[in-house]
């Protein structure tokens, strides 16, 4: 189904737009183009069994600017799973019904923007806890007519966005977790550590395969990023920043570097968290937020990861 | 002028990079029972995008298309127009998909049998240097492209690049290196044994863009 979108005025994007579409039809050399953001989005606490919409509780849309002088038709799918390459510590989302987008064909005029909102439902029930899911959107513009006869070869231009759900963390499921690989709790939380004060937590591996794994266990701190050197990595939480990389093995330190699970089985593994003294008041640190991931990586397959989350609040 | 623009419409960019929280309170978070929580989110507004200055390959221009003939395209310019780094990767297929020609994945240049027999063709890019040489039949492999996310092959990747699983690495805008953020494409066609300037039929590239990681 093919349809133009009304276009939703949304004044905190305004400026941004503006300057994308100006950016983008300074270009005039240019035959082609296609373009999307946000580059990244990260969901977490997605709660199993509820409906969301995305652009209803945050505003936030795929926005898609039409940066030639032609109207152009951009069909949208979310990848299915065997298609999908996920950052380590993902499973890609099992069920691309999961994640859906409305619309999933537009039209936009020469220097619009079209503006897609995505809808996330994940099904009812504990196995879908504790989840960390990688969604692929792939936008394709069908520009390309035929324009002799004979044989050509004709280019078109698409583009995979990668979002991120993670699903609510929970300590005791009722159900052990979906997919080949689990992990749980996902998170933890630490309010209001004490300087130098040790914290022991536990979480389960799950080996859902039908072959005995050997997990690698490592503290990872992804590479520092800002906004001119943005890249695909593990997203940090909004709220909190992580824990200094140098400085890691004081924050977390976990049982063993190793763990074996049978297949269909699963297995405790121990963390020590520490909150060091940062050489600064206490007091000082209120409404702080640091974290640290504890990645599970098996000896082939699907990775997942544990989130370790201190933060300081008002009593 | 128009890098000019671009450094500040990038500036402004990195200015509109948000992190934000549907909860008010992000800090607070704890396990929700079987409760939902509110959820959080954390957004990056900058785009993934490119161009392409020719999106079309006229195969049958001068002496047509001979059966098992090697053409190099001409020189396609790639730029990336977004703000992030991207990886470029490239999938063939058939228009129509009722086409009698289908893809032959690889080929040995130096083997005849290996060409594409009667009703099969064989596509390949290389990606260079904007602005270099454009490239002899020697240049290519002859691994070509797959219907699954195939990189280009070619042992020279351009300016601070290289080919990996996930694709050709162009970067944003460089200031101080004002062609970093482009590359050059060339496609090597190998025709089918029975091919002829008769045959109407229209093969797709398509290259895709994703976030580099």
């Amino acid at each position: 189904m093919q349809k133009t979108q009304t276009k939703k005025p949304i004044p905190s994007l305004k400026a941004f737009i503006f300057v994308f579409l100006f950016l983008f039809s300074s270009g005039s050399w240019a035959k082609e183009f296609i373009g999307a953001e946000p580059a990244i989005i990260a969901l977490q606490d997605i709660f199993p069994g509820e409906k969301y919409d995305i652009y209803e509780l945050t505003g936030y849309q795929i926005l898609i600017p039409n940066a030639i002088g032609s109207r152009s038709l951009y069909l949208l799918n979310v990848n299915p799973p065997e298609q999908v390459r996920p950052l380590k510590g993902y499973l890609p989302l099992p069920d691309t019904s999961w994640f859906r987008l409305e619309p999933d064909s537009l039209v936009v005029e020469p220097y619009d923007t079209g503006r897609v909102r995505f809808h996330i439902a994940v099904p009812a029930g504990d196995e879908y806890r504790n989840q960390a899911y990688q969604v692929e959107i792939h936008i394709v513009r069908r520009a390309y007519e035929k324009e002799k006869v004979g044989t050509t070869v004709g280019i078109v231009l698409g583009l995979n966005l990668e979002y991120f759900i993670e699903t609510s963390p929970y300590p005791e499921p009722k159900a052990k977790p979906a997919g080949i690989i689990g992990v749980v709790p996902s998170q933890f939380f630490i309010r209001n550590p004490s300087f130098g004060k040790d914290t022991t937590l536990q979480f389960r591996v799950y080996n859902n395969d039908t072959l005995e794994h050997e997990y690698s266990l490592s503290v990872y701190i992804p590479p520092p990023q800002d906004t001119l050197s943005i890249r695909l990595d593990l997203p940090g939480s909004p709220g909190y920043e992580w824990i200094p990389e140098e400085k890691k093995t004081e924050w977390v330190k976990i049982s063993k570097d190793k763990v074996k699970v049978k297949a269909g089985s699963s297995e405790l593994v121990s963390v020590v968290a520490r909150f060091p003294d940062l050489g600064v008041p206490w007091e000082s640190l209120k409404n702080r937020g640091w974290e640290a991931v504890v990645a599970v990586v098996p000896d082939a397959g699907f990775s997942r990861f544990v989130r370790i989350k201190y933060f300081i609040v008002e009593q | 002028m128009g890098r000019i623009i671009k450094i500040a419409a990038l500036m402004i960019m990195s200015v509109a990079c948000l992190v934000w929280a549907a909860d008010s309170s992000p800090l607070a978070n704890q396990y929700s029972g079987d409760t939902p929580g509110k959820i959080r989110i954390m957004v990056r507004m900058k785009g993934v995008a490119f161009s392409i200055d020719n999106t079309l390959w006229d195969l049958t221009v001068g002496e047509g298309l001979m059966p098992n003939a090697t053409p190099i395209s001409p020189r396609y310019t790639v730029q990336n127009d977004g703000g992030v780094n991207i990886d470029l990767s490239f999938r063939v297929g058939d228009s129509t998909g009722v086409s009698p020609w289908v893809f032959k994945p690889t080929v040995s240049f130096a083997v005849d049998s290996t060409y594409p027999a009667t009703d099969r063709y064989f596509l390949e890019p290389y990606i260079d240097n904007a602005g270099a040489t454009t490239p002899t039949i020697a240049s290519f492999t002859g691994t070509g492209v797959t219907d699954v996310f195939t990189e280009a092959t070619s042992s020279n990747w351009a300016h601070n690049r290289s080919a990996r699983a996930s694709g050709v690495d162009l970067p944003a805008y460089v200031p101080g290196n004002p062609n970093w953020d482009q590359v050059n494409m060339f496609l090597l066609f190998v025709a089918p044994a029975s091919s002829t300037t008769d045959i109407d039929h229209t093969i797709i590239l398509e290259i895709q863009a994703k976030l580099a990681d």
